[in-house]
């Protein structure tokens, strides 16, 4: 195989072993991707120690600091038809037809958007969270929803205790419920709003610490 | 194959669902949010003194400082991402920032469009957020409403009303205000109204407030410090801080609650956390449950109600009343009276101006230095009592009674233990049974009623004159030490025991081994020794 940047993210998805050892001898020469690859690890490492619910003090600013990174390091662009999963699999003539429309509509649409002020294209800074960012947040939030599930489970029994304590538990858990509703709702209509998404994380980081809490109660 | 044509079917007909989607849907597109673009918005707008400048927005900070300028300057960055470099320019040309001025002032609006419902999307939708810059008279009025951003107010003295949230809600050098959040911190310093301050779930800090504070949040910790007015707080699950304030009222629960120089009156209710009070120039109200309560350097009178917690208490100007149950009750250096009511603990206290009322059950009483006396009860506890400047008076079961040093009357009511009291200059009277009595340098009349236990008195060594001693018991001596000189008409009977005297008795009537009458000197006070197989003694009082 060829290696490119390029294809850094795809292997990072679903890379074979292969893909891996390729991609780990080319970061040896490129320093994004190196700063990417590392970036990565990291952020994995972290996911898992997630799966496993015990405390781990450093962890939220260990992802943190991941994403931190991940948003500075240089985005290398993915082209186009990479990331268009069907491409590859339709027929050459149909590629024509798809490129054939694009580029009318592109036409069509281009006198419109040159009569309009310009607007810069400076990167937007820590605000909105880049393609590779926005992955990892999405698989961190599920790494949480999965041991929230678990520890919900694990806590049940003493949370339904008809105690005063437990009462402020549940009322604490149906207020972060709310909102983490409210953010995922509010997520999918601006999904690469880097605050949205700290906030988010945040909510499912207290919802866990919450549900740990009972269980200590309990010990 | 056969399948070979299927499969090819379903493959161009989704090649034309998808090319056709990308001709006939503009905002279609196949990749996730990734082009960013960035505008700026920049506009001035004139505002009169006392106008209000309203502002509302959703995604983005707003961050807005007073200025001397009579007029508001709006700068906004508007960031947008999108699929592509154009849809994402495009996208950020299309949010707006409205402007409208109307007689009451200005308001802003982020108004961003919404997507067409006709129009079929594929993958992510664009993102995007509102930063804004403002500047505003410094004494212009404020609405502020964001939802997922940060709100940060300088400068601008005259009433504001923010609020949003999931973000940080920040106002520094201003004047009445209103914050709201729901998710994130409010910090508030340097301000010259009254404030009201309402949050959910995030941290409170609030300094330096001119007028009046009401704080309410519900899972979030918070700090006050520095408050001239009265300052209310209604928390939970966290700790609650208050420092330099007036007249305060702090309600909360499994969080601690630390209140340290209230110029005023205090009261407090924490349930499931501690509570930490430290000078107080007025009266303290203190109600916990399940968390000990301390208060030091109180001015006026302090009611404390607590149950399943430690209740620790000292100095103090005024009275002090507790109420405590299954937690020890520890005073000391209070100023007035102390009224303390425990249940299933220990009481201890030390230096009281005032009378002392001490009652607990299965609980022990220690005390000491109680200028104006003490009741002390006790159902099944040990009674210490060291130093008191009144009358006292001592009542439990199953446990001894120690006293020294008591500068009155001493009245003991025990059930099954001893009785150990010495140096009373009053009269010292006491009942027990199952164990020993022993009263040394009464100086006052003794009264004994024991029932199978030890009796041992001597009389005050410096007390002039006789005193009246009347002595029952049973199975067990009786033992009294009196002083030379002193008359005394002896009325000595018991069974089965022995009767003796080191003091000369003249003798009158019938003298047999169980009993004795005659006088002691020239007679004049009752000496009263009844027993039940048990001896007597008389004894003289070593000098």
């Amino acid at each position: 195989m060829n290696f490119t940047c390029h294809d850094r993210e795809r292997i990072f998805l679903d890379g074979s072993a292969e893909e891996w050892v390729e991609l780990e001898q080319h970061a040896a020469t490129c320093t994004p991707c190196a700063e990417e690859l590392r970036a990565w690890k990291q952020l994995s490492a972290a996911a898992a120690e997630l799966r496993d619910y015990r405390e781990v003090p450093a962890l939220w600013a260990r992802i943190e600091s991941s994403l931190r990174e991940q948003q500075v390091a240089p985005a290398a662009h993915r082209s186009f038809w990479h990331s268009f999963d069907l491409w590859a699999r339709i027929s050459h003539t149909w590629q024509m037809a798809l490129v054939g429309a694009m580029i009318v509509l592109l036409a069509t649409s281009g006198g419109y958007l040159y009569t309009h002020r310009r607007v810069a294209t400076q990167d937007a800074g820590n605000k909105l969270l880049k393609s590779g960012a926005l992955a990892e947040v999405e698989r961190t939030e599920r790494d949480y929803m999965s041991a929230i599930d678990k520890l919900a489970t694990d806590a049940g029994p003493q949370l339904n205790a008809d105690t005063p304590l437990m009462a402020s538990y549940r009322e604490k858990l149906l207020t972060l419920d709310s909102a983490i509703a409210d953010l995922r709702a509010q997520a999918g209509e601006n999904p690469s709003n880097a605050h949205l998404r700290y906030q988010l994380l945040a909510m499912y980081e207290e919802k866990q610490q919450t549900l740990q809490d009972v269980l200590e109660t309990k010990r | 194959m056969r399948s070979v044509p299927c499969a090819n079917h379903r493959r161009r007909t989704a090649s034309a669902a998808l090319l056709a989607a990308a001709i006939f849907c503009p905002g279609a597109s196949a990749r996730t949010g990734q082009e960013t673009a960035t505008r700026e918005f920049q506009k001035s707008v004139p505002l009169a003194a006392g106008q209000t400048f309203a502002i509302e927005s959703k995604f983005g900070e707003i961050r807005i400082h007073g200025s001397n300028s009579q007029e508001a300057a709006i700068s906004a960055t508007i960031r947008a991402q999108a699929g592509s470099q154009t849809e994402a320019e495009k996208f950020a040309e299309a949010v707006r920032i409205e402007v409208q001025q109307d007689a009451h002032g200005i308001n802003v609006r982020t108004v961003v469009p919404s997507d067409n419902p006709l129009v079929l999307r594929i993958g992510r939708k664009n993102s995007y957020a509102v930063d804004y810059d403002i500047s505003v008279p410094e004494n212009a009025k404020l609405w502020v409403k964001n939802a997922f951003g940060d709100v940060d107010v300088r400068g601008v003295h005259n009433w504001s009303d923010l609020e949003t949230s999931h973000g940080q809600l920040n106002l520094h050098d201003g004047g009445p205000a209103k914050l709201t959040n729901a998710f994130g911190s409010i910090e508030a310093d340097e301000l010259e109204g009254d404030l009201g301050v309402a949050n959910n779930n995030g941290t409170v800090e609030i300094s330096t407030v001119k007028g009046s504070l009401d704080v309410r949040d519900r899972f979030g910790s918070v700090t006050i410090k520095n408050v001239q007015g009265g300052v209310t707080i209604s928390g939970g699950n966290a700790p609650v801080e208050l420092t330099d304030a007036g007249s305060s009222k702090v309600n909360n629960s499994f969080g601690s609650v630390n209140v340290r120089n209230i110029h005023g009156s205090l009261i407090v209710s924490n349930n499931n956390g501690s509570i930490d009070v430290n000078t107080v120039s007025g009266s303290a109200d203190l109600n916990g449950s399940f968390g000990s309560i301390t208060f030091a350097n109180m001015t006026g009178y302090v009611k404390c109600t607590a149950s399943n917690g430690r209740v620790t208490g000292g100095p103090t100007g005024d009275e002090v009343y507790v109420r405590n149950t299954f937690g020890l009750v520890s005073l000391g250096q209070i100023g007035g009276a102390v009224d303390v009511e425990d249940s299933n603990g220990t009481i201890s206290v030390q230096e009281v101006k005032g009378k002392s009322t001490l009652k607990t059950s299965f609980g022990a009483i220690e005390a000491s230095g109680l200028r104006k006396g003490v009741r002390a009860t006790t159902g099944n506890g040990h009674i210490t009592l060291n130093d008191v400047g009144g009358d006292t008076f001592a009542k439990t079961s199953f446990g001894s009674v120690t006293i020294q040093r008591v500068n009155g009357n001493l009245s003991v009511d025990n059930s099954n233990g001893l009785v150990t009291a010495s140096s009373v200059k009053g009269d010292a009277t006491a009942k027990t049974s199952f164990g020993a009595v022993t009263l040394d340098d009464i100086s006052g009349s003794i009264t004994v009623d024991n029932q199978n236990g030890a009796v041992m008195l001597s009389a005050a060594r410096t007390s002039p004159g006789c005193k009246s001693i009347t002595v029952k018991t049973s199975f067990a001596p009786v033992q009294v030490r009196l002083p030379e000189g002193a008359g005394y008409n002896v009325t000595a009977h018991t069974s089965f025991g022995r009767i003796s005297s080191d003091l000369p008795v003249t003798t009158s009537g019938q003298l047999g081994g169980d009993s004795l009458n005659g006088k002691i000197g020239n007679g004049g006070c009752t000496l009263s020794l009844t027993n039940s197989n048990g001896s007597i003694e008389i004894l003289k009082l070593a000098k």
